[in-house]
Formats: C-alpha cells, structure tokens, sequence
C-alpha cells in the first residue's frame, strides 16, 4: 500500500483561490446593492464566511485529503461534513487526464482527473513529482 | 517510437465556429455596410475587440495543441491557461472516427475524433483537426493499415436503408432547424413561404378528405424526403475494410467519414428490422461501440441492407465470437401465452374504434378527418399486434457465454448478441398476471453510456431464474 499527501503548497494554493473568489463576490455584491440594500447584507456577510472557510474548512479539508493504492484500487478519501470514499479498480479505469491552471503551474502543482465509464475522479493538486510517480503507478496497474 | 504532431490551423476555425452566428456574420454584415454606406454600426468597435481576443485566444489554444503517439499510449495535451494533458492506452480506445467534410478537402485536413468508454454522452473524448498526412499516419499507428478484404456496398442497397430507416420526424429535425437559420440570416421568412406554398398544393388535390389531410400528408411526405437525402448521402460509398483485429467503416459523399475499432471493443451486435424494411423483406447489421458516435446509440453500420441469409453470413464472418451456444428459452406455446401478448393489441384496437366511433357521433361534420385518423391509428394497432405476434413466434433467449435476445423494441424487430461480460444490467419484472402464471420478464442491458437493451416477455420464470444463476455464478 502507497499512501500519498498532499504538499502544503496545496493548501496555500486553495487559499489564494478562495480569497480570489471571495474578493470578487464581495466586489460584485457592492456593485450590486445599487439596486437593492438586499446586496449590501450580503456583501458584509461575504468577510465572514471568508474567515470562517479559511480558518475552519480549509485545514480540515486538506486534512481529510488521503489517497492511497491498496489491492489494485486507488481510493480518494476526502470530505468535512460528508466523507467521501472514492474506489476505482485499476482495471476499471480508462485513462488519467492531468489539469494545470497558471496558479497551480507557478506552485509547481499538478491536479488529476482519473476517468472511468460513466464516472471520474478528482485527484486534489500533487507536486508535479509526485503526480508524475501517480501517474507511473496507475499505468503499471498500482505497481509501486 | 514517439512522435508528436501539431493541429491543422483550420483548427483555429472550428474553435471560433460557435461564435459563427452571434459575433462574425453580425461583424461581417456591419464591416459590409461600412464599405457599401459608409455607415459605421454602434456596436462595430466592440465586435471588433470581441472578435480579435477570441481569435487570439483560438490561434493560442491551436499552438498549445499536441498530439504525442508512443508504442502503446496516446497523449493529447491541450489549452493555453488552463492546461490539460490526457494519456490513453492504445488497448482502452474504443474507436478511432475521421470526418473530413468539403472544407477539409479543400484544406487537406481531417477532424480526428477519439472515443473511449470514459467520455461524455454524445461527444467525443477528444476532437482535433490534423493534416491529411497526419491524420493517415496517426490512423496507422493506431490501428494497423493492414485491411486484407473490402466489402463494397452499392448505392442501390444504401438507397434502400436510407429508405427504409428515414423518418418524417428525422427529417423534420433536421431540416427545421437549417430553415430557420437560412431564414434569419438572409431576413427572409423561408418556413412562412414554404408552409404557403405546401397549402397552395394541397389545397389543388381534391380527394374524399378533407384538405388538412393533404396538407399533413405533404409535411410528412416532405420531411421524409429530407431524412432520405441526409442518410443517402451520409452513407453513400460505403465500404467496409476487414482486418483479422480491426473493423473500419468509410461513408459519405460531402463529408467523408472512417470509423475504425477493434472487432473486441464491441459491446454486442444488432440485427435490426424496421417496419419499411419488413415490406421489402431487408435486413441491417449493427454494432455498439462503448463511446462511440454523436447521437444518442453508439451504434455503427455494418450491413446497411441485405436479406436474412446475407446479414446471418455476414454477422458470423465479421463477429464468430460472439456465435451463442446453449439452449433457448422460450415463451410457451400455448393459446393462454398467445392471448397475453395480444391483450395489449386488443386493448388499443378497443380503445381505437371505440374514441373513433365516439367522435364520428359526436362530431359529424368532422367525419372524414376523424375517418382518417382512425386509419392511421389502426394500422399502428395492426403492426403492433404483429409486433406482438413475433415476439410470441420468434422470441427466445440464450444464456452461455455469449447472450442472445430476439425480440422487438420501438417497432423493431431486434437480436442481440452480447458477450457476458458485458452485460450491465438484468432486470427480471413480475406482475401479478406473472405470479399466478410462473412467468417473467426480462429486461437485458449491455454495460455502456448509451447502449443497447432488449426486453423478452413471458419466459417461465423458473426456468429463466435457474439460466440466469448457472451464467452469471450467482444465486437469486
């Protein structure tokens, strides 16, 4: 059995994401409560939520976070307040597709998508050495 | 080996197409005035910058595309911001589909589609255009040009599977649509003229009903006529290449089409027959390819036309593993049995002249018209009942190593042929009427996004219980 963690990056990359889009709701609502004060409620409760995803779900989420290989499988744990367990026999998969976004490029990181008939799976950003090992051991069937 | 190839620039093209219609004809007709009136349209600068980022953004995504052939994998990298690397396995493709339509031709290209049993409904996993050289050379490595035998299909038999497969709501999907858009975009109302003139002919033939029914008629009559055109000149040419591995299928006359897959990635095989084809007694073979194909089937078309004995001859040629051995199980024949399959038929033929003569009562003057409708409706009765009565006749099912199912499905009739293992889903249903009788239903279906099922109904349920525990090891 091969257990792989996530690198920290991982996380500082998350954050930039939520801030990223945080700052843009936020901005959008403040455009938006020209029209209504409804917006304006909503724009101050965006900081809030902001915190409370950063300081709380963030870390329990990149806890969470356990991919591993055991008897031909690969399983995906992930999950704060629903844990999901994603298991997908080596046999069963199809082909992995790698996805890179100039943030994740600039951290050296590298997500994965493993897909099968009718369903696919969501690998969270690995160090592109670590995707790169990933990616070696699906295509020898989960030899390590 | 690995070798990389790059897109076709006509590439560039296909990603700006789906703007084609709200940014580059509206573009086009402003810069047009311009020259014409010297008019400048308000919008004209903001299309301008629109159209120029999005061309950018296509030629970007055109250089960033590659396409990576090793012994055994493929890779296609693609995207400029947002970078995606897939690799394949040679062994986990399903099919391999080149379209080159008279674009293509004039550019030397071909659009290059790849199917695996992963992607979504309806699209292809992976979709590029290449060079024709390339595109030859990506076909061969892929699947090996080797192709010892060619079977060649004639227009005639094309001809009649066109006919006998097309219908007037095929066509009215297809050529609704085209009507609009022409008439949108020259600003002339083509479906308000057309339906004009369609009610100027009908209104010239004078026969016992009444002159909606000649219009109706001429609708239906048009939009087959549509279908058949669309099919005959989608599968004209067509031919089929043998290799001892590989299947490939080339048809069209404007855009060209070659679809090639291994014989094993074939999820089971369809001899289909549909009621045109029962008046002339022709037959089609299909195949079902997981991932496969842009509608909502994943088959493909072996033998667009032939009698029974030249489809049989064919299907054991192209596919001898799929033959089934073991005993059929079949409905009983017995009058009670063949009174259940015809409840049904008894049933809608009641209901039929029953409204029909409600309505012929109730509303006189509307009697040719409803006289009419009857008709047609008795006469889908009938062929349903006929339906019903083949089921009874020639359904049977077999269970071994490989599956097999006549029965009917849409107004079809249909045999199946599927190895077990890929067999999805088997769905065993009694009613009440199946208890007291020790019958059931059973509904096949093969493992695969789109793919086939079949239904067989009133098999003695112990009997289908006790093949289905002995096939597939299980204990129900």
């Amino acid at each position: 059995m091969k257990e792989y963690t996530l690198p920290r990056k991982t996380f500082l990359l998350w954050c930039i994401r939520v801030t990223f889009i945080s700052i843009l709701v936020f901005g959008g609502f403040m455009f938006l409560r020209r029209y209504s004060e409804f917006f304006r409620y909503l724009a101050i409760a965006v900081p809030f939520l902001y915190a409370v995803i950063l300081i709380f779900y963030l870390p329990a989420l990149f806890k969470s976070c356990k991919i591993s290989f055991i008897n031909g499988a690969v399983i995906i744990k992930r999950g704060v307040f629903i844990n999901n367990c994603h298991i997908l026999p080596f046999t069963r998969m199809i082909y992995a597709q790698t996805i890179k976004t100039p943030l994740s490029r600039l951290f050296k990181l590298k997500a994965i998508t493993l897909k099968a008939a009718r369903s696919r799976i969501f690998v969270p950003e690995l160090s592109n050495e670590d995707a790169k090992s990933f990616l070696s051991s699906i295509s020898k069937g989960g030899e390590l | 080996m690995k070798k990389t190839y790059r897109a076709h620039p006509l590439m560039i093209l296909s990603f700006i197409k789906p703007f084609l219609f709200i940014l580059i004809l509206p573009f086009v007709k402003a810069a047009v005035q311009y020259i014409i009136n010297k008019e400048i349209n308000d919008i004209l600068g903001l299309e301008t910058v629109i159209l120029a980022i999005i061309t950018i953004w296509a030629v970007a995504r055109f250089i960033t595309f590659r396409l990576t052939c090793e012994a055994d994998s493929v890779t296609v990298k693609s995207g400029v911001f947002f970078t995606k690397e897939a690799t394949i396995k040679v062994s986990q493709l399903s099919s391999v589909r080149t379209v080159q339509n008279p674009l293509d031709m004039l550019f030397r290209s071909v659009t290059f589609n790849i199917n695996t049993e992963a992607g979504s409904k309806r699209h292809p996993d992976f979709r590029f255009k290449l060079s024709l050289s390339d595109g030859k050379e990506v076909s061969r490595l892929l699947y090996s040009e080797y192709k010892p035998s060619r079977v060649h299909f004639s227009a005639v038999k094309v001809a009649v599977m066109a006919a006998t497969t097309s219908s007037a709501f095929a066509g009215m999907l297809i050529g609704v649509p085209i009507i609009n858009r022409v008439g949108n975009l020259i600003g002339v109302g083509i479906s308000e003229m057309l339906l004009d003139e369609i009610n100027n002919v009908s209104s010239k033939v004078q026969n016992f009903f009444p002159p909606i029914v000649n219009t109706v008629s001429l609708v239906f009559l048009l939009a087959y006529g549509v279908s058949f055109v669309y099919s005959f000149f989608k599968f004209i040419n067509f031919k089929l290449r043998l290799g001892d591995e590989e299947l490939e299928v080339r048809s069209g006359f404007f855009t060209r089409t070659r679809t090639s897959f291994k014989k094993r990635s074939v999820n089971n095989a369809l001899i289909v027959q549909t009621p045109l084809m029962f008046l002339v007694r022709r037959y089609a073979l299909k195949v079902s390819v997981g991932g496969f194909g842009e509608s909502k089937s994943e088959s493909q078309i072996i033998i667009p036309s032939g009698s029974y004995k030249e489809i049989k001859t064919g299907f054991s040629e192209y596919f001898p593993f799929l033959t089934p051995k073991g005993s059929p199980l079949r409905a009983k024949r017995t009058n009670g049995v063949k009174s259940r399959f015809l409840v049904w038929p008894t049933f809608y033929l009641l209901f039929v002249l029953g409204i029909s003569i409600y309505l012929g009562l109730r509303f006189r003057d509307f009697d040719r018209l409803i006289l009419f409708c009857s008709t047609v409706a008795l006469a889908f009765v009938f062929y349903y009942a006929f339906i019903c009565i083949f089921e009874y006749l020639k359904g049977e099912l077999v269970l071994g190593e490989n599956i097999y199912v006549r029965s009917a499905k849409n107004f079809r009739t249909c045999e199946l042929y599927c190895p077990k293992h890929k067999i999805g889903q088997i769905k065993i249903t009694r009613f009440w009427t199946d208890m007291v009788q020790k019958t059931c239903r059973i509904k096949l279906t093969v493992c695969s996004e789109g793919a086939d099922n079949i239904r067989i109904r009133h098999l003695d349920n112990e009997s289908v219980v006790k093949a289905v525990n002995s096939c597939f090891d299980l204990n129900v």
